[in-house]
């Protein structure tokens, strides 16, 4: 078979509870892993140092948990979508899952937003009053941070970068959904956000827990 | 259990996933069974990579009722944060204190380990001290190399295994069940322990010293065996084969598959206690190695498999291991390695097979410049060879090696360590003289210097060690002569091989050394950057102990050692005539050309 002829395949996968513990590098490390014990006919880079050819979209960074990934791979034969995910899933570790597998779609240049569940728990302030604090912060005209880039520093205003799509108090943790810009152009992920948050409150929540629910392009159309 | 409180506190730590279990393969059972802690005293990379553990580990798990879970020595960050939020140190599958075990196992592979053992049990929340820990549970046991000479960890330890842990374990964990059934005591438990071949209970043994400083007498209670011999697998094709090793997320050292092929060494290397201690010489054959190796390889999916052991190319079968492993393993993308590989027995052949798969580095090991020292430390390697194995690499397409040597072997001048410097030019003007070698590349000889430490059980037990004095003339003048920017020289620290030095030939009075030095913040002392030299050196002054009676002075062949309670069956008549031919420059012919008489043989006798 032909390089031109050989299926490649989108798996969108979950990566949760302990599995976010593992950082990107690692991930594809197990996801290699993982393909091999399946049995899968992938498809070898064919350089000096072939390894299985994956390639992730929009990689969740170490700490979150994530709804919302994706990794494409050639296979040297087609096989059913639905049989993909399954023998996938027989081999990977616990934590990883994947959803289901498909033809992709868009290139992952596509991606344009992302959604975020975030959960700040606070421990012994009023959550009301960290909600209000919220309000009030979101409610400037610009919110402006320094963001490290590959060039150096640069001012960013966050403020068109992100929406927040819902903010509740909980018995003992602020609970919030967050869209904000991710991919090639604008990229801000919710720890920087958090970080000029808390800066500006002066409180530093007890524990944080951060989940990507979806990825989208710049239409809100799913990413597939 | 832990989870809640780790969540925490992993986030701010460097690698969390070293810190939360859950991978691939690990064992998870219910709580009710015998609580196993198998401990290792250094961080999850480099414990995950040893093979002793996932072999008891998975061997342990194979027996109904107990769940074995690992343990790790956290990183001084993730230890700080631990004491700070009142984390006891706890098991990576249960995520439970394991003060709260049955029996916590600790592996010794290297003696700048035992302060990290201390800080491990202050960790768990216990007392270090063998005697301040009254209760049945947990038990404090260790094994590995360093059991061979246990006795500066004599008063923190319960009871050490020596020898091979397949042997042993089960047995000690089946009587602690009946122990903790019947509520027996500790020391009524430890009595009964000292019964099983290989168990060596520190608590049963009284030392007494002469006047000048050495042991007089090694006396064992009532009950207690006089000696206590080191246990082995007698048959390896019916040893336990681990089939899963747990996949960790993180990469660790030896991030791959690894085969056994055999356990020994045919070799007589004088300086190696690895070819002593872990004789005799067995091995396994290449048809149980080749399916050991497939199912290793479906279950974990590791791209690369390493055949390993003390001298994997002295394996009798590796010819047709090679041959059954070479097929399946190209087909499926595995990778061979073969770690210890010899100079002699280095041929274009073998070296074409692991080019087939993937060209990984070369390295050697002379350990000796000159051939007079080669002949003392019986390292039967020439310099023709040695010069015959560049050959064949260079012209294999290599254009690297890696040599490794020895700093302060008995009997050595200053000439012999300016012949590592010759030898290493030679191999340089070799390469160039080539007509086929690798076209357009330097060559490059890198060459690692150790520092020569004396150990039990060797011919060398008896030798001084170099002083620190001694070592650093030895390196300088090393670095002096080697100007050719085609050598790049390494050399190790000699104050870590000088505290190496006294504790490898210790005695049970280093045991109050080895607590101040953790009370003074030692832990993780393999480490460059843990290591402090005036830690050591205040805590000896402070006990009134000179190192130098233990690391520099010559022993008497007559002289009672610390550990001549324990049986490694190598008789002191052997390591005496080793001695007295080392020191005339005469080397041994090994294993397999002809019996040297070393007692060995009747390990595997006493099986029978």
């Amino acid at each position: 078979m032909q390089i031109e002829d050989m299926p490649i395949v989108r798996v969108f996968f979950k990566k949760t509870g302990r599995a976010k513990y593992t950082s990107h590098l690692d991930t594809v490390r197990t996801f290699s892993r993982a393909l091999k014990r399946s049995g899968l006919p992938v498809w070898y880079t064919q350089g000096f140092n072939p390894h299985i050819y994956m390639n992730f979209a929009l990689p969740i960074a170490l700490g979150y948990e994530s709804g919302a990934e994706s990794v494409d791979v050639r296979l040297t034969r087609a096989i059913p979508f639905e049989a993909v995910a399954e023998q996938l899933n027989k081999a990977l570790p616990p934590g990883f899952r994947a959803v289901k597998a498909a033809a992709p779609v868009n290139p992952a240049s596509a991606i344009a937003w992302a959604d975020y569940d975030i959960r700040l728990i606070y421990k012994d302030i009023p959550i009301s009053g960290v909600l209000k604090r919220l309000q009030l912060f979101l409610a400037q005209p610009v919110i402006e941070t320094q963001k490290k880039t590959k060039k150096g520093e640069k001012t960013i205003d966050l403020k068109p970068l992100l929406q927040v799509l819902s903010a509740d108090a909980l018995d003992n943790a602020l609970s919030l959904k967050l869209r904000m810009a991710s991919g090639i152009s604008e990229n801000v992920n919710p720890t920087l956000f958090l970080k000029v948050f808390y800066t500006w409150t002066n409180a530093q929540p007890d524990g944080v827990k951060i989940t990507r629910t979806a990825i989208f392009d710049e239409n809100l159309n799913d990413f597939a | 259990m832990l989870f809640e409180k780790l969540e925490d506190v992993l986030l701010k730590v460097q690698k969390p996933a070293r810190y939360i279990g859950g991978e691939l393969h690990s064992v998870v059972k219910e709580r009710g069974c015998l609580r196993y802690a198998l401990c290792f005293p250094d961080l999850y990379e480099i414990g995950m990579s040893h093979l002793g553990s996932k072999i008891l580990y998975s061997l342990q798990n194979s027996m109904p009722g107990v769940w074995c879970e690992r343990v790790f020595a956290p990183g001084a960050d993730m230890e700080l944060l631990m004491r700070e939020n009142k984390i006891p140190l706890y098991g990576l599958e249960s995520l439970e204190p394991i003060k709260d075990f049955d029996i916590l196992g600790f592996s010794l592979q290297y003696e700048m380990c035992y302060p990290t053992v201390l800080n491990m049990l202050d960790l768990a929340g216990l007392p270090v001290r063998s005697s301040d820990r009254h209760g049945l549970s947990p038990v404090v046991m260790a094994g590995g190399p360093c059991a061979c000479n246990p006795e500066p960890m004599a008063g923190f330890i319960d009871l050490f295994a020596l020898g091979e842990g397949e042997e042993i374990n089960p047995r000690v964990i089946e009587l602690y069940r009946k122990a903790k059934d019947q509520a027996l005591s500790k020391r009524e438990f430890l009595k009964l322990a000292a019964k099983i071949p290989g168990v060596y209970v520190p608590s049963l043994y009284d030392v007494s010293y002469n006047t000048d400083g050495t042991v007089k007498e090694i006396k064992a209670a009532p009950g207690a065996p006089k000696t206590v011999k080191k246990q082995i697998v007698t048959e390896l094709d019916a040893v336990h084969f681990p089939g899963k090793f747990v996949v960790p997320y993180i990469e660790i050292v030896h991030d791959r598959a690894i085969l056994e092929v055999m356990r020994g060494c045919l070799r007589g290397c004088r300086f190696c206690q690895a070819g002593f201690i872990y004789r005799p010489f067995r091995e396994k054959s290449p048809e149980v190695l080749n399916e050991n190796a497939k199912m290793l390889c479906a279950s974990t999916g590791y791209d690369e498999i390493s055949l390993t052991s003390l001298s994997t190319s002295d394996y009798t079968k590796l010819d047709e291991l090679l041959e059954l492993m070479l097929p399946w393993s190209q087909e499926e993308r595995v990778n061979l390695s073969l770690p210890s590989l010899r100079a002699d027995k280095f041929s274009k052949k073998l070296l074409k097979q692991i080019a087939k798969v993937r060209n990984s580095g070369l390295t050697f090991a002379p350990e000796a410049g000159s051939q007079r020292l080669r002949d003392v430390i019986n390292k039967n390697v020439t310099e023709d060879e040695i010069m015959r194995t560049c050959e064949t690499a260079f012209s294999g397409g290599y254009a690297s090696v890696k040599l490794y040597f020895m700093l302060g072997l008995p009997t050595e001048t200053m000439e012999d360590v300016g012949e590592i410097a010759d030898l290493c030019r030679r191999i340089v003007d070799l390469y160039y003289h080539m007509p086929d070698r690798p076209k357009g590349k330097a060559v490059n000889v890198s060459i690692s210097a150790a520092c020569f430490v004396p150990k039990p059980f060797t011919p060398f037990e008896f030798e001084p060690q170099d002083t620190m004095e001694q070592f650093l003339e030895k390196q300088k003048h090393l670095k002096e002569i080697i100007k050719s920017k085609k050598i790049s020289f390494k050399y190790h620290n000699s104050p870590v091989s000088m505290i190496e030095a006294v504790l490898a030939r210790g005695d049970r009075r280093l045991c109050d050394v080895v607590e101040a030095v953790w009370k003074k913040g030692a832990k993780l002392d393999g480490w460059d950057e843990y290591f402090s030299i005036e830690r050591w050196l205040d805590s000896f002054k402070e006990h009134d102990i000179d190192p130098a009676f233990y690391a520099h002075r010559r022993r008497e062949y007559g002289e009672t050692m610390p550990w001549s309670h324990l049986d490694y069956g190598i008789s002191r008549e052997f390591l005496i005539r080793e001695n007295k031919n080392a020191h005339a420059g005469k080397t041994t012919p090994d294993c397999g050309e002809a019996c040297s008489g070393c007692g060995a043989n009747q390990l595997t006798m006493d099986n029978l």
